[in-house]
């Protein structure tokens, strides 16, 4: 698995080795550079000195080295070479053990002394310094003249002298490689500490990252209410943690409602089952009539239909929350639309007892899903026809003018109070403090209105006063139209 | 044994009261919480069935309020909330036991026989009197070598008496032991099914097991 750690590691190694090796290269190549200037300069001048030996008399080109060192030409081991070339390439002097053919001038006149580096035949290393020069003329002042004053004895032609001095370096050589290995020694100990020294910070330095990494190994995915909390965040981590918090905050609140929602259907769905299976298990306890077995079986019907209109009325919800149901809206008449409605549920409001108050206008129209509409209508319905007390009343009636189109529905008996109301639209969440008939209302009603007029983009508002009038407005949205 | 069923879904109160009945036990059902109060102040229940989520006072007021009377009334609590918590909620507040919804009716029989025999501190199934064996958990009733084939109702006086042996036994807590608000009092059925009860339980040559105490009512034992 690839490590940040051993990536920066390994990355800064690579850079330290890469520049102390650059630096290596340029000091061991400046070194050499300078030592061999300063050999050039010796050089020079011994070249200059010895040259300035020759010297062009009448008897021809005399030298004499007497008074200078000339040890090193001599020795045995690692001596220097001295050449006198003639411009003619023959040898006027050389020292001895000189390597004549190595080290013959190079052709072309040049004032300027011309240095390079040589391996002579016999192995030996050597830094070259060719002069070319004209000999010093010495002429004796008593030499015999004519009557006008020329000296009789005529005065030779000056040739050009090419000098060519080697010296052994072989002590640059050793003096750099002792160099090289000392560079190569300091780079490596140099690298060591700046690898340790690296290793350490960078181990510092992604600490946070560990303390996040053990924060988030720590937290429980059955259990989404802890938080990312790192004591001095960096600053290149706050954002990630904040975002990983924010992340969490919503997975909570998901699961959470996930949770509570799954527990509410297993819950709505506990009751009618249980009354399923023991209606069931207590009718097969013993053989019966047939008439028995009829009853049974219609009740059971029953339930099943009541659990599958929750069922129902839970998928459409999920449908609606996810934007999965189609709005396709077109000019609806909402009185009719409730007027026919209310026809359906005529039946059950009289076996309640319940007066039925309709004073809607002729027409009511309103931009808006036909098919949707009338599941907010229906439900507002059948809330007030089966909340409302025995006896009591349902009025039906058009919003205020001073309000936008719509309808309010009221129904007299209200159990639920005011406190309750803003909790009113949420699943399973019922208004009245203790709950009545499982299984017929099991909280899902209003959370239908509430989302589907939503979706509509209708408003919905409710008012109540406990033991007085329980009264659910739908009206049309200030802004025209509806949603698309 | 007489069982108040306090439960608002309406099919499930329904057949609570229609199985246990058939059970043999004397059964009052009530949907709400207020109603459930009331019954248990007005009869002697060795039972109660209760519903937590209840309209008007819920099943956890009333439990709380029968324990804050110190009443020792036997509930076993039936619910649809499952969580360990809402479990725990429940009997520390002083259920006996607890039946998450939906529950086999078997087991919710098995549930009451045992807190019925709690409440006479009966730690075994089987109540044994002179020859006359009771097996309470299979409802089977044997005297000496022989099995006594006894009706829902002889069953139930039977245990009745047996949870009482030694002691007499009035001919209103019979009645009120198998029959619910709903019966009507009959002035003889007593004596009725006591005879009933004699004439399987005593055969010829047999010790009687049941006495009656002129102006008292009966008393089961296995003296002579």
């Amino acid at each position: 698995m690839r490590s940040i750690r051993r990536a920066m590691l390994l990355g800064s190694a690579a850079g330290v080795l890469l520049i102390l090796g650059a630096a290596g290269v340029i000091v061991d190549a400046g070194a050499r550079r300078v030592l061999l200037q300063e050999l050039d300069r010796s050089l020079e001048d011994k070249s200059r000195l010895l040259a300035s030996t020759l010297a062009l008399t009448t008897k021809g080109l005399e030298v004499d080295f007497a008074e200078y060192d000339m040890r090193e030409f001599g020795r045995e081991r690692e001596p220097s070479h001295l050449l006198l070339w003639q411009s003619d390439g023959s040898l006027l002097f050389a020292s001895k053990r000189a390597d004549r053919r190595g080290l013959a001038p190079l052709a072309g006149t040049r004032d300027d002394p011309l240095e390079r580096s040589l391996t002579l035949a016999d192995g030996q290393r050597v830094r070259v310094v060719q002069l070319e020069f004209a000999p010093r003329l010495d002429i004796e002042e008593d030499e015999p003249e004519d009557a006008s004053g020329t000296h009789l004895t005529p005065t030779p032609d000056i040739p050009r002298i090419t000098l060519v001095l080697a010296r052994d370096t072989s002590g640059i050589d050793a003096t750099l490689v002792r160099l090289r290995g000392l560079l190569l020694v300091v780079g490596l100990a140099t690298a060591l500490a700046v690898l340790l020294v690296l290793r350490s910070e960078v181990r510092r330095g992604l600490r946070p990252l560990d303390l996040l990494a053990r924060e988030i190994a720590a937290l429980d995915a059955a259990c989404l209410t802890g938080r990312i909390d790192l004591p001095d965040t960096p600053l290149e981590i706050v954002a990630v943690v904040a975002r990983l918090n924010e992340l969490m905050a919503r997975l909570d609140g998901a699961f959470r409602r996930e949770r509570t929602f799954s527990a509410d259907i297993a819950h709505e769905l506990r009751t009618p089952l249980s009354g399923l299976r023991t209606s069931l298990e207590v009718e097969l306890s013993r053989p019966r009539e047939a008439a028995g077995y009829r009853r049974t079986l219609e009740e059971s019907l029953t339930i099943v239909a009541r659990m599958q209109d929750m069922v129902q009325t839970l998928l459409l919800l999920c449908r609606l929350e996810s934007g999965q149901l189609p709005v396709e809206c077109r000019e609806v008449d909402l009185a009719g639309m409730t007027r026919e409605i209310l026809g359906s549920l005529s039946g059950i409001a009289r076996a309640r007892g319940l007066k039925l108050r309709e004073c809607l206008p002729i027409s009511l129209p309103l931009r808006s899903d036909p098919a949707l509409l009338e599941t907010v209508v229906r439900n507002i319905l059948a809330n007030a026809i089966e909340h409302a007390d025995e006896n009591g009343y349902v009025r039906i009636e058009p919003t205020p003018e001073d309000e936008m189109p719509g309808l309010r529905v009221t129904n007299s008996g209200s159990r639920v109070a005011q406190d309750v109301v803003p909790a009113l639209f949420e699943r399973f969440v019922r208004g009245d403090a203790a709950r009545g008939d499982t299984g017929l209302h099991c909280g899902l009603g209003l959370a239908l209105i509430g989302r589907t007029a939503a979706t509509l983009g209708l408003a919905v508002r409710v008012t109540t006063e406990a033991g007085g009038d329980f009264s659910i407005t739908l009206s049309a949205p200030k802004t025209p139209a509806g949603p698309a | 044994m007489r069982i108040l069923v306090v439960e608002d879904y309406t099919p499930l109160r329904h057949s609570l009261t229609r199985g246990l009945r058939e059970a043999g036990y004397a059964v009052d059902a009530v949907a709400d919480g207020e109603h459930g109060l009331a019954y248990i102040e007005a009869g002697a229940y060795d039972l109660i069935v209760l519903d937590i989520m209840l309209p008007v006072i819920d099943g956890l007021t009333l439990l709380r309020s029968l324990r804050a009377k110190r009443r020792p009334d036997r509930v076993l609590l039936l619910t649809a909330k499952d969580s360990v918590t809402d479990r725990v909620g429940g009997l520390d507040l002083g259920a006996d036991d607890y039946l998450v919804k939906p529950f086999a009716f078997e087991e919710l029989l098995a549930r009451v026989r045992v807190l019925v025999r709690r409440g006479y501190d009966k730690s075994s199934p089987t109540i044994r009197i002179a020859d006359l064996e009771i097996d309470t958990a299979a409802r089977r009733v044997r005297r000496g070598s022989r099995d006594v084939e006894l009706t829902a109702r002889e069953y139930s006086i039977l245990e009745f008496l047996a949870h009482r042996a030694g002691h007499v036994v009035t001919r209103d807590e019979i009645w009120e032991s198998i029959y619910d608000f709903e019966s009507e009092h009959g002035s003889n059925v007593v004596d009725v099914y006591v005879g009933y009860l004699r004439r399987k339980l005593e055969l010829a040559g047999e010790p009687r097991l049941i006495r009656t105490r002129r102006g008292l009512g009966y008393v089961l034992d296995g003296e002579e």
